[in-house]
């Protein structure tokens, strides 16, 4: 390859660029308008605006991304995750323009987005899947009929649908038929699509999901699991590997079950495999996420592998380095998302200058981070700022390590939920690895801030008042400064006389 | 230096000559021996007791926001030294007033002028950051005037929608 562009923005965008980097090729980028100061246009080779800030005019519009690609020269494509990442008409569009795009073929990607089809190459395989409907009902009493028959209670799913749209679940009869009359509705008009299937509802289940990389020559492998179970407004904060309620057999076998799921779409380059895991050890297919997700550090970090290095050599043609028995998880990761949101205030997005940012640092932490301070935070996009991850010997050291990490890791000027997820790392159900996916509800609702002592106010007030103090202007309060060794050096300077 | 601060609505006075490396603060009676140092503007280095502590300090709309041992704290200001910067117009407590939270889009605007509104009532939906967000009335009352209408954007605190609150 010689020169990829990003089609994306903020830390997935500025992950890429440094994948790039690392093997020596060309990183060009596109922003929109209101991205020019964002940090993945200050980090790459190459930058292209492609339009004004609305997403659907600049980072959706496959033109505007094609011109862009011609006007660098790029021969490649990396989508990140989200905007046209899993958009298998422009994964098409980049093959019949000549250009490789760093993941699956439009085929397979038009495949794994139809749930209803998936689940059938699902079937065929004896991969596992939730009992539930392989079609959609042709009326009313077909519906009523099949959810008698798998038990109530039932899930009500859009079958283009996808982030928890469209989804009801109905507990009896009685309710049905109100659930799949709405379901259809928000479906036609979220996704052009009225067809709604139902499924056995799988009650406090975990999100367990494997990540699978298969090159172009026929070989796949899993490098393990991630446990996402933490999730509000069924977007996930809180993500670890290994998972606490996976072990070596259970392990062995959804891996195994996750490559033929990749085999059996003819899947290729990263992908997810996700399962919902019963409380008694079953584990159902719910879909495969083609695209390098938010999460993957954690793979990274028990691994060893570098995911997105992996997907630009598979995208090259190039052959696995690498086969299953050469894989193995190394201790424990754990990651969080920072997002610019008020937990206090329903986790209403927050937007402004980051006034202050200080990053933690240490051994075992990783921040994959799309901001800077000064910068400000834009009102047009998903309000991720970035992701911490940390890595260490054991789940309790992992722990204690983002504890920390947290604490140590400073925004301010935008509302951040910071706090909230210190909050949920010190949980005890957490520590007891209890991490189903009503974590939020059932542990973190009656969670609020300022929970802290007399004495962190304390010094929040003498911090407060000794800063204000000591601002110019603030009543000539300044203080007087000690020398220091640069004022006594007279015409000396360290390393003087040299220039560079 | 005189300051007081509205924390968790109770208000705080601290006050400190703030001059030399090791200096008294006094908080509400409690006074402290602060061995502190600007590191430089924004953060502030503590030694209580012989106890290391950094805190941050940003300034923001009428206050500063302050984070210390991972929590975050808003301080509303209003100083009794007179410094502009310092006493803010924070909480001027208009609960008729329907602001947008954040920048964003309008919606939907959900009531007109002259109608009748209850607390907790949403009046106006605020789109940002790919997610809606409804704003409501805190009072009961009367819609007085309607500013803005569905496609407008708006700005923090920018005022929406009047509300007459009601005798």
């Amino acid at each position: 390859m010689n020169k990829i562009l990003i089609v994306n923005r903020g830390e997935i965008a500025v992950r890429v660029v440094r994948a790039c980097r690392d093997l020596g090729i060309p990183a060009a980028v596109v922003y929109s308008e209101a991205d020019r100061a964002s940090l993945h246009v200050l980090e790459a080779d190459e930058a292209v605006c492609i339009g004004p800030a609305p997403a659907l005019e600049s980072y959706l519009n496959i033109d505007a991304v094609i011109e862009a690609a011609r006007k660098v020269g790029a021969d490649a494509v990396h989508p990140g995750y989200g905007f046209l990442a899993e958009n298998w008409r422009f994964t098409k569009r980049c093959e019949d323009e000549g250009l490789t795009f760093i993941g699956p073929t439009s085929d397979a990607l038009q495949l794994v987005a139809d749930k209803i089809r998936s689940r059938e190459t699902m079937l065929a395989q004896g991969v596992p899947i939730i009992p539930g409907m392989m079609s959609s009902g042709k009326d009313m009493a077909e519906y009523r009929e099949k959810a008698a028959e798998m038990g109530y209670p039932v899930l009500v799913k859009a079958s283009a649908g996808g982030g928890g749209k469209g989804m009801h679940v109905v507990r009896e009869e009685s309710a049905l038929e109100d659930a799949i009359e709405a379901s259809s509705r928000v479906a036609a008009s979220a996704f052009g699509d009225d067809t709604v299937y139902i499924e056995k509802l799988i009650e406090r289940p975990r999100h367990v999901e494997f990540q699978v990389l298969a090159d172009t020559h026929g070989n796949c492998v899993h490098l393990f699991e991630r446990e996402c179970s933490i999730q509000r407004r069924h977007q996930k904060i809180v993500e670890e590997s290994p998972s606490p309620a996976v072990d070596n057999e259970l392990r062995a076998k959804m891996g195994e079950t996750a490559v033929r799921a990749a085999k059996a779409c003819g899947y290729t380059n990263a992908g997810t495999v996700e399962f919902l895991l019963d409380e008694d050890g079953s584990f159902y297919f719910l879909e495969v996420n083609a695209r390098i997700q938010v999460e993957h550090p954690v793979t990274e970090m028990v691994t060893g592998v570098d995911l997105v290095r992996q997907q630009i050599l598979i995208a090259a043609g190039e052959k696995l380095e690498f086969t299953q028995a050469d894989l193995s998880q190394t201790g424990h990761a754990i990651e969080c998302r920072i997002y610019a949101e008020d937990p206090r205030n329903n986790f209403l997005p927050s937007s402004g200058v980051i006034t202050l940012f200080r990053e933690p640092q240490g051994p075992g932490i990783r921040h994959d981070c799309g901001i800077y301070e000064g910068w400000e935070v834009p009102v047009h996009y998903d309000p991720i700022l970035s992701k911490l991850i940390v890595h260490a010997e054991d789940r309790d050291a992992a722990r204690a390590r983002m504890k920390r990490a947290l604490s140590d890791m400073s925004i301010l000027g935008i509302a951040t939920c910071l706090e909230y997820l210190w909050a949920i790392i010190d949980n005890e159900a957490y520590a007891a690895g209890e991490t189903q996916t009503d974590f939020i509800e059932k542990h973190m609702s009656d969670w609020t801030s300022g929970a802290s002592s007399e004495e962190t106010e304390h010094l929040a007030l003498i911090g407060a008042a000794l800063s204000l103090a000591t601002e110019s202007g603030a009543g000539g309060a300044v203080r007087e400064r000690t020398p220091s060794p640069w004022d006594t050096l007279g015409g000396w300077r360290i390393g003087g006389g040299g220039g560079r | 230096m005189e300051f007081e601060f509205t924390l968790n609505g109770e208000k705080r006075r601290v006050s400190t000559d703030a001059r030399s490396p090791n200096t008294d603060v006094t908080i509400d009676g409690t006074t402290y021996e602060v061995d502190w140092s600007r590191i430089r503007e924004g953060v502030i280095s503590l030694i209580l007791d012989g106890r290391s502590h950094t805190v941050h300090v940003a300034r923001k709309d009428g206050g500063v926001s302050v984070q210390v041992e991972g929590y975050q704290y808003s301080l509303e200001t209003g100083s009794s030294d007179d410094d502009s910067a310092v006493a803010a117009g924070a909480g001027a407590g208009d609960g008729g007033s329907i602001k947008a939270p954040m920048p964003g889009n309008v919606v939907k605007v959900m009531v007109e002028e002259g109608d009748e509104v209850t607390a907790g009532q949403s009046i106006v939906v605020v789109e940002a950051m790919k997610m809606e967000n409804e704003v409501r009335s805190s009072v009961d009352g009367t819609v007085k005037k309607v500013s803005v209408a569905a496609g407008d954007s708006v700005g923090t605190s920018e005022v929406m929608v009047e509300i007459e609150p009601a005798e």
